[in-house]
C-alpha cells in the first residue's frame, strides 16, 4: 500500500509549490494512473515516491514503512521505470541488469531464470550483450522495465512507461502490470495516453498545478455520463475549449 | 561572404553551452557567495600559475641576460610556451568539435566557414587566456632586465596575439588524423599523449646532460645553446630588437599558417564533425565480458561500476592516463627549469636527509592530490546520478566503493612513485615507514574531502564524459583543499621533528573528519 500524507514540494521559497498538500492512499492490488497536463507535478510526485527527491512537507509510506525513516527498506520494495531511460551507457544490457540485481541482492539462480525469460519476452535476446549506448530509446526502456521487475518488487512506480515502446512491448507491459496487481502488488504510473489509463487503471488521480483535482475509479469520474476519459480530463483541467483555440491560432 | 553577426551569435551559443564556468556563474542554483568564491579561486589559481611562470622566466632570462644570450633565452621560453599551448589546446582540437547546438548544427542554413570560425574563435580565446598566464610574466621579466622600448612593446603584442596560431594550426591539421585513428582503434589515442611526452623527454635528455645537483646556471646555458635558435621561435624572439625583417617574417609566417589551417579546417569541418560525433553515438559494440550472470556484493558491484565508468570512456581513460604520467611530466618540466637541481642542491647543502624526504613526500602528495579520480567521482555519473538516489544501498557502501577505487587507482600508483623515488635517493630509513603511512592517510583524507565537495553539488549535466573531469569546478575546489591538507602535513612534519606519532594523529583526525563530512553530504543527497 502507498500512502501519501500532506505531501508538498516547493523548489524555491518564492515560487509556487510543484506539489501542494497531496493526500493519497493506494491499496494493494490496485493499478493507479496518475494523470495531468505538462508541468502539473506528476514527475515531482514520482520522484518523491522513489526517494530521489526530498519533500518539503509531508510523508510517504509504503507497506507501513516511512520513506524518510526507513529509506532502505522502502527502496528495496520499489521497482522504478523513469520517463527518460537512465542507464549506464558503457554497460551492456545484461551487465546493467546484473548490476541492479547485485544492488538488490538477487541470488544468481533467481536472476538467471528471470533475466532470460524477460529478455526473451521483450525481444532483446539478440542485443542484450551489446553496449546500451547502441540501443534505441525503446530498447533502453525495455531494459529499464526488466531491471525494475527483476528483483520482484512489491510496488511498481512507472513514469510514462509506454513512451518509445513498440505495440507488442506496450501490450506485454500492460499485461505484466495487470498480473503484478493481480498478485497483490501496487502499480503507480503516470501517463498522457488516456486510452491506456481508461482501460488499465483501477483508480485514477488527476493533478493540475500541484493540486489533486480528482481521485477515484473511472466509473465514479464518469458519474453516469457516457463521456470518454479524454473529454472528462480536458474539462476537469479547464482545457475543454482547446478545439476553438487551435482553430483561432492556425486559421 | 562570412556573416559575422551569425558567427558572433553562434559563438555565444557555443560558449554558453560548453563553458562550465559560464554555466555555473549564470545558474540560479549557484548562490552569490559561491559565485564570488568561484571567481576568486579562478583568479588565485591563474595568479599562482602566473607566479610560477614568472619565477621560471626570470631565472632563465637573468642567466641568459648575464651571458648576453637574451634572444636565445626568449626563444627558449617561447618554445616552452608553444609546447604548453600545443599540449593543452593543439592536441585536444577534437574536443572543440562538440557543442550544445551540435544536433541541429547542419540543419541550419549556415556556411561551413561560419561554423568553423565559431569554433576557431572559441579555441583562440582559450589560447589567449593560457598565453596571458604564460607570456605576460615572461614579458614582465624581460622588462625587469632590459629597457622598455616602443618596438619591444609592439613586438610583444604581436607575439601575444599571433603565437597561438601555430599550435592551433597544428591541432587543426592533426584533428582529422586523430579522429580517424581513434575511430578505428580507440587505443591509438594514447599515441597522442605518448608521442609529445617522448618528445619532451627527448628535449630534456638533449638539453640536460647535468646530473642532479649540478649548478643551475650551467643547466640553463646548456639548454639555451641547444634550443635557443629554433627557426620560427628565434624570429619571434628577435623581433624584440629587430622588427624588420625578423618581426615581419614571424608575422607573415603566422598569418600564412592561419590561412592554410583555416582553409584546411573549413574543408574538413563537416566530415570531421560527423566522424567525431559518430565516435560518441551509435556503435554496435559487443562486450568482451563473459556472458554470464555472475553475482557480486553491492560493494563490489559499485566498485566495478567505478572502474567501468573510466575504462569505457575514451576521454576519461585518456585523462586518467595523463594524470598518471603527470608526475614524470612535471619532474621533467621542473628539471628543465632547474628547480629540481636547486632544491636537491639545497637539501645536500643542509646535509639533512629529512629535508630531501620532506621534498619528495610533499611533491608526491601534491601530485597525488592532482589526481581527479575522487574529485569528479560523483559528477562522472552524469544524469544517471539519479539512479544512485534510488538504489537501496547505504551511503557508507557507496563511499566505500568510491574510496576503494581511489585507493587502487591513485594511492597505490603514486605510493609506488614515492617508494621508487625514496629508493633512488637512498632515503629508505626508519622515517620511511612514517612517510608511507602519512601518505596513505593523506590520500584517504583527500579522497573523503573531495567526495564531500563533489557530493555537495555534483556537476552532472555534461555532454561529453571528459567534461565531468575537465570542466568541473568541484575539481578546482578539491585541489585547493588538497593543497591545504598537504601543506599542513608538511608544515607539521617540518616543525615537529621526531614527533611523528603526533603528526599521524593529526592526519587520522582530518581523515576521520573528512569521512564524516562526506557521509553527511552523501546522505543529504541520497537520503540513505
Amino acid at each position: 500500500m502507498i500512502e501519501l500524507k500532506h505531501l508538498s514540494k516547493r523548489y524555491d521559497k518564492r515560487s509556487l509549490p510543484a506539489v501542494n498538500d497531496l493526500n493519497l492512499q493506494i491499496k494493494d492490488g490496485i493499478i493507479f494512473g496518475f494523470l495531468g497536463p505538462n508541468g502539473a507535478g506528476k514527475s515531482t510526485t514520482i520522484s518523491m515516491l522513489n526517494g530521489s527527491l526530498k519533500p518539503t512537507k509531508g510523508s510517504v509510506s509504503m507497506n507501513g514503512f516511512d520513506l524518510q525513516k526507513n529509506p532502505l527498506a522502502v527502496k528495496k520494495m520499489i521497482g522504478y521505470v523513469p520517463d527518460n531511460p537512465l542507464l549506464y551507457e558503457h554497460m551492456s544490457g545484461r551487465e546493467y541488469i546484473n548490476f541492479v540485481c547485485d544492488l538488490f541482492e538477487v541470488s544468481a539462480l533467481d536472476r538467471k531464470h528471470g533475466l532470460d525469460k524477460m529478455v526473451q519476452l521483450f525481444g532483446l535476446d539478440t542485443v542484450i550483450d551489446q553496449k546500451i549506448r547502441s540501443y534505441s530509446h525503446g530498447m533502453k526502456q525495455k531494459v529499464c522495465i526488466i531491471s525494475a521487475l527483476i528483483h520482484h518488487p512489491q510496488i511498481l512506480i512507472l513514469d510514462e512507461p509506454m513512451v518509445g515502446l513498440d505495440p507488442k512491448s506496450s501490450f506485454i507491459l500492460k499485461d505484466l502490470m495487470k498480473r503484478f496487481a493481480k498478485n497483490g502488488g501496487t502499480v503507480f504510473f503516470s501517463t498522457h495516453v488516456m486510452e491506456v489509463a481508461e482501460n488499465l487503471c483501477d483508480e485514477i488521480g488527476i493533478i493540475k498545478k500541484g493540486n489533486l483535482l480528482f481521485v477515484g475509479s473511472f466509473e465514479s469520474l464518469q458519474k453516469g455520463r457516457c463521456e470518454k476519459l479524454e473529454q472528462i480530463f480536458l474539462s476537469l483541467t479547464g482545457e475543454d475549449d482547446i478545439e476553438d483555440e487551435v482553430e483561432k491560432s492556425l486559421w | 561572404m562570412v556573416r559575422f553577426a551569425f558567427v558572433w551569435k553562434l559563438f555565444r551559443i557555443h560558449y554558453h553551452e560548453t563553458s562550465q564556468l559560464y554555466v555555473r556563474l549564470h545558474s540560479c542554483q549557484t548562490k552569490r557567495i559561491q559565485k564570488v568564491l568561484m571567481i576568486l579561486l579562478l583568479i588565485m589559481s591563474l595568479c599562482s600559475f602566473g607566479f610560477v611562470a614568472f619565477i621560471n622566466a626570470l631565472n632563465t632570462l637573468s642567466v641568459a641576460f648575464q651571458y648576453g644570450l637574451l634572444t636565445q633565452g626568449l626563444c627558449f621560453m617561447y618554445l616552452s610556451s608553444f609546447l604548453i599551448l600545443f599540449l593543452l589546446i593543439g592536441l585536444r582540437m577534437d574536443t572543440f568539435l562538440y557543442g550544445g547546438e551540435s544536433t541541429l548544427l547542419f540543419t541550419w542554413p549556415l556556411r561551413e566557414e561560419e561554423l568553423f570560425l565559431t569554433r576557431f574563435l572559441y579555441v583562440y580565446g582559450y589560447s589567449l587566456l593560457v598565453n596571458a598566464v604564460v607570456l605576460i610574466p615572461l614579458f614582465v621579466s624581460v622588462y625587469l632586465l632590459t629597457k622598455v622600448t616602443l618596438l619591444s612593446l609592439f613586438s610583444f603584442l604581436f607575439v601575444f596575439f599571433l603565437s597561438p596560431l601555430l599550435p592551433i594550426a597544428l591541432g587543426i591539421f592533426l584533428a582529422p588524423l586523430k579522429i580517424t585513428f581513434v575511430n578505428k582503434k580507440p587505443f591509438l589515442q594514447y599515441l597522442f599523449v605518448l608521442v609529445p611526452s617522448f618528445f619532451i623527454g627527448f628535449l630534456v635528455f638533449m638539453g640536460s646532460k647535468s646530473e642532479l645537483g649540478v649548478v643551475h646556471e650551467q643547466q640553463v646555458l646548456s639548454q639555451l645553446s641547444r634550443f635557443g635558435q629554433v627557426f620560427f621561435f628565434y624570429h619571434m624572439a628577435q623581433s624584440i630588437t629587430c622588427f624588420f625583417p625578423c618581426g615581419t617574417i614571424f608575422i607573415s609566417a603566422s598569418l600564412l599558417l592561419f590561412l592554410l589551417s583555416f582553409s584546411f579546417g573549413v574543408a574538413r569541418f563537416s566530415q570531421d564533425f560527423r566522424a567525431y560525433h559518430a565516435m560518441h553515438t551509435r556503435k554496435r559494440v559487443h562486450t568482451s565480458h563473459p556472458l554470464e550472470n555472475k553475482a557480486h556484493t553491492p560493494f563490489m558491484a559499485l566498485y566495478q561500476r567505478e572502474v567501468r565508468t573510466i575504462s569505457q570512456s575514451n576521454g576519461m581513460r585518456l585523462e586518467y592516463s595523463m594524470e598518471m604520467i603527470l608526475p614524470l611530466f612535471l619532474l621533467v618540466l621542473w628539471s628543465l627549469g632547474g628547480g629540481l637541481s636547486v632544491s636537491l642542491s639545497l637539501a645536500q647543502v643542509s646535509q639533512e636527509s629529512s629535508i630531501e624526504n620532506l621534498i619528495l613526500f610533499g611533491v608526491l602528495s601534491l601530485l597525488s592530490s592532482l589526481c581527479l579520480v575522487s574529485a569528479s567521482s560523483v559528477s562522472r555519473e552524469g544524469k544517471t546520478f539519479v539512479l544512485d538516489t534510488i538504489f537501496p544501498v547505504r551511503s557508507t557502501t557507496m563511499i566505500g566503493a568510491k574510496t576503494l577505487f581511489h585507493f587502487v587507482s591513485a594511492t597505490i600508483p603514486y605510493g609506488l612513485y614515492l617508494v621508487i623515488l625514496f629508493y633512488w635517493q637512498g632515503q629508505i630509513d626508519s622515517s620511511f615507514v612514517v612517510y608511507c603511512l602519512l601518505f596513505v592517510l593523506n590520500s584517504f583524507s583527500m579522497c573523503f574531502w573531495n567526495l564531500a565537495i563533489d557530493y555537495r553539488n555534483p556537476y552532472i549535466n555534461w555532454d561529453l564524459p571528459i567534461q565531468a573531469m575537465k570542466s568541473n569546478m568541484n575539481v578546482l575546489f578539491s585541489l585547493i583543499v588538497n593543497v591545504v591538507l598537504v601543506f599542513m602535513s608538511i608544515g607539521l612534519l617540518f616543525y615537529m621533528k621526531g614527533l611523528y606519532p603526533l603528526v599521524c594523529v593529526f592526519s587520522i583526525i582530518h581523515c576521520f573528519l573528512g569521512y564524516k563530512v562526506c557521509l553527511h553530504m552523501a546522505i543529504k543527497q541520497r537520503g540513505v
